[in-house]
């Protein structure tokens, strides 16, 4: 029998062609394709295919946990999906023509307080905040069903520290693409009402380990109004919203994280939004900044205002919260300018605010969801450094 | 090279003699070089060999002669429409037999259209196959010992293997 011998740059041509379910069975084909194919070059050049054939195309990745009350007991038992909705609906690869893809319920988190961090070229980063002193982190890809439990950092409390209970932890998550490397940054600060300079460690996947750069980020003040733990990352920058006082008043900026410098920024938010003393976060955005601000007007209404940057900072959607059904909170923007909400009673919609054309998303009765875009990627298919399968 | 040349004759690898108008010569590259080369001059005999078998040249001329019209004058919606139509007739071929050899065929003379399509279409037929008809379609042995083929079910518990 005779053996057919493609030069490798045809294999790698038809390689990134193939959806990804099919690249994991040709990992298993031979020897020599598996070490083509799990090359972390070839899982960069896939990467950036695939985003270049989705440029008008994103997924939005959600996830929610769904409460159950256990029968028979009186605790409830929290279970986990996710979904991916893609406007084209091709993607759907069951045959079912519907934009949402069916949620699949995942076996490997079983804390009840996570939340996820933020997703980046397919993977997903979730973290347990109910242990403060050692914040569990997981890094996902949902799409291969492999996730890693990351190393415990180094900066921990001690419940015998009788401060401890004012520490609050924040992360952000990215990719360098210099290094081309996966990065999870981790602040510690204390809420106590005065400014003061975060501590600092940087996990890189490359490495599986935590580096401290403690002393490069600025003083901040966690001021409670402010959603800091809302995080984004655009093109390796990280964006957080914190405060800092300044000549005797709160003022509210954008703290900013570059992922290939390790060095840390700050960004001006809308004038508006500098003294507010109203609720404010990022908000998940495709590719640009955006912030989402609650505030009340004096007639005692609750309004919800986006803003996005380009170039400048523009408001992009303003709204009574009553509206839809009552907007409970605000998940995601996309290019597109669609919203993704969440609606009193338990229901995730996407909304186009310019026809006011609304979609059903699908998962109802959770009790936390978050939102992000996702990419299909073959990060973590190596399974190196206690990566794991489910 | 003279302008009254209108078609060119070429050998394939097994020897025997095809003729190719210029105008589809021009959607390969290294075909392009030789029109400019001596080596089509009106006083020139020689016959140059193209490393590809009859079977598959076969097919590469008829690729060329259609594309020709389009890649030299730029088409309208319509014919690139019935363009997409001939593309996917044309690649309903037997995998093993033909278009592996068109892959490398179209790699070789750096046609880019050919080379899109043919791998396109080695990627569509690999989308619904499990590991072993991948194996069977591409003649490749399955080099993994028993406990490495064990390893691989553990860890990639979404691939089809038979």
């Amino acid at each position: 029998m005779s053996h057919y011998y493609f030069p490798q740059v045809i294999l790698e041509e038809i390689f990134h062609r193939l959806p990804l379910k099919s690249l994991v069975n040709c990992i298993c084909v031979c020897k020599s394709w598996k070490s083509l194919i799990s090359d972390h070059s070839f899982i960069c050049d896939h990467l950036n295919r695939t985003i270049q054939a989705n440029l008008d195309n994103s997924s939005l990745f959600l996830f929610t946990s769904l409460k159950k009350r256990v029968q028979g007991f009186k605790y409830y038992e929290c279970q986990d999906f996710y979904s991916l909705y893609s406007d084209n609906h091709q993607q759907s690869d069951d045959g079912d023509n519907s934009s949402v893809m069916k949620s699949s319920v995942i076996p490997l988190f079983t804390c009840e307080h996570k939340e996820m961090v933020g997703t980046c070229n397919g993977l997903v980063c979730l973290a347990d905040y109910f242990v403060l002193d050692t914040s569990d982190l997981i890094i996902w890809n949902p799409c291969i069903q492999k996730y890693l439990v990351l190393p415990k950092p180094s900066v921990i409390f001690r419940l015998s520290d009788p401060d401890h209970r004012r520490n609050r932890v924040f992360f952000g998550f990215g990719f360098d693409s210099k290094a081309k490397d996966f990065k999870v940054v981790r602040l510690v600060s204390t809420i106590n009402n005065k400014e003061e300079t975060p501590q600092v460690e940087v996990f890189s996947l490359a490495s599986c380990s935590w580096r401290n750069i403690t002393g490069k980020a600025p003083p901040i003040l966690l001021c409670m109004q402010v959603l800091w733990k809302h995080q984004m990352s655009i093109n390796g920058v990280i964006y957080w919203v914190v405060s800092q006082r300044r000549n005797g008043r709160i003022h509210n900026f954008i703290l900013t994280f570059d992922l290939v410098e390790e060095e840390f920024g700050e960004l001006m938010l809308p004038e508006i939004l500098r003294e507010s003393p109203h609720q404010l976060s990022i908000l998940v955005g495709e590719d640009s900044l955006a912030v989402v601000h609650t505030y009340c007007s004096e007639a005692d209404e609750e309004y919800i205002s986006i803003w996005v940057m380009k170039d400048l900072w523009s408001e992009v959607f303003h709204c009574d919260t009553r509206r839809y059904g009552g907007i409970s909170s605000v998940l995601a923007i996309r290019n597109s300018g669609e919203l993704v909400l969440r609606i009193y009673g338990g229901m995730i919609i996407l909304l186009d605010p310019v026809n006011e054309s609304v979609k059903d998303l699908g998962p109802r009765d959770f009790v936390h969801a978050f939102a992000g875009y996702h990419v299909e990627s073959l990060f973590l298919i190596n399974e190196q450094d206690g990566v794991l399968s489910y | 090279m003279s302008s009254s040349v209108e078609a060119i004759t070429v050998l394939s690898s097994d020897g025997d003699e095809f003729k190719i108008t210029v105008s589809a010569a021009k959607l390969s590259k290294p075909l392009n070089w030789m029109l400019e080369d001596v080596c089509f001059s009106d006083d020139c005999d020689e016959v140059p060999t193209i490393e590809v078998n009859s079977k598959t040249l076969v097919k590469v001329i008829e690729y060329c002669e259609k594309h020709a019209p389009r890649a030299n004058s730029g088409a309208s919606d319509s014919d690139a429409e019935e363009l997409k139509k001939w593309d996917i007739e044309f690649m309903k071929m037997d995998v093993k037999d033909i278009l592996f050899h068109i892959l490398m065929a179209a790699n070789y003379l750096h046609m880019e259209g050919l080379y899109d399509l043919a791998c396109q279409t080695a990627a569509d037929l690999m989308k619904g196959m499990t590991v072993s008809q991948i194996r069977k379609i591409f003649h490749i042995k399955n080099d993994f010992s028993s406990e490495e083929q064990e390893q691989l079910r553990r860890q990639h518990p979404g691939c089809s293997f038979d």
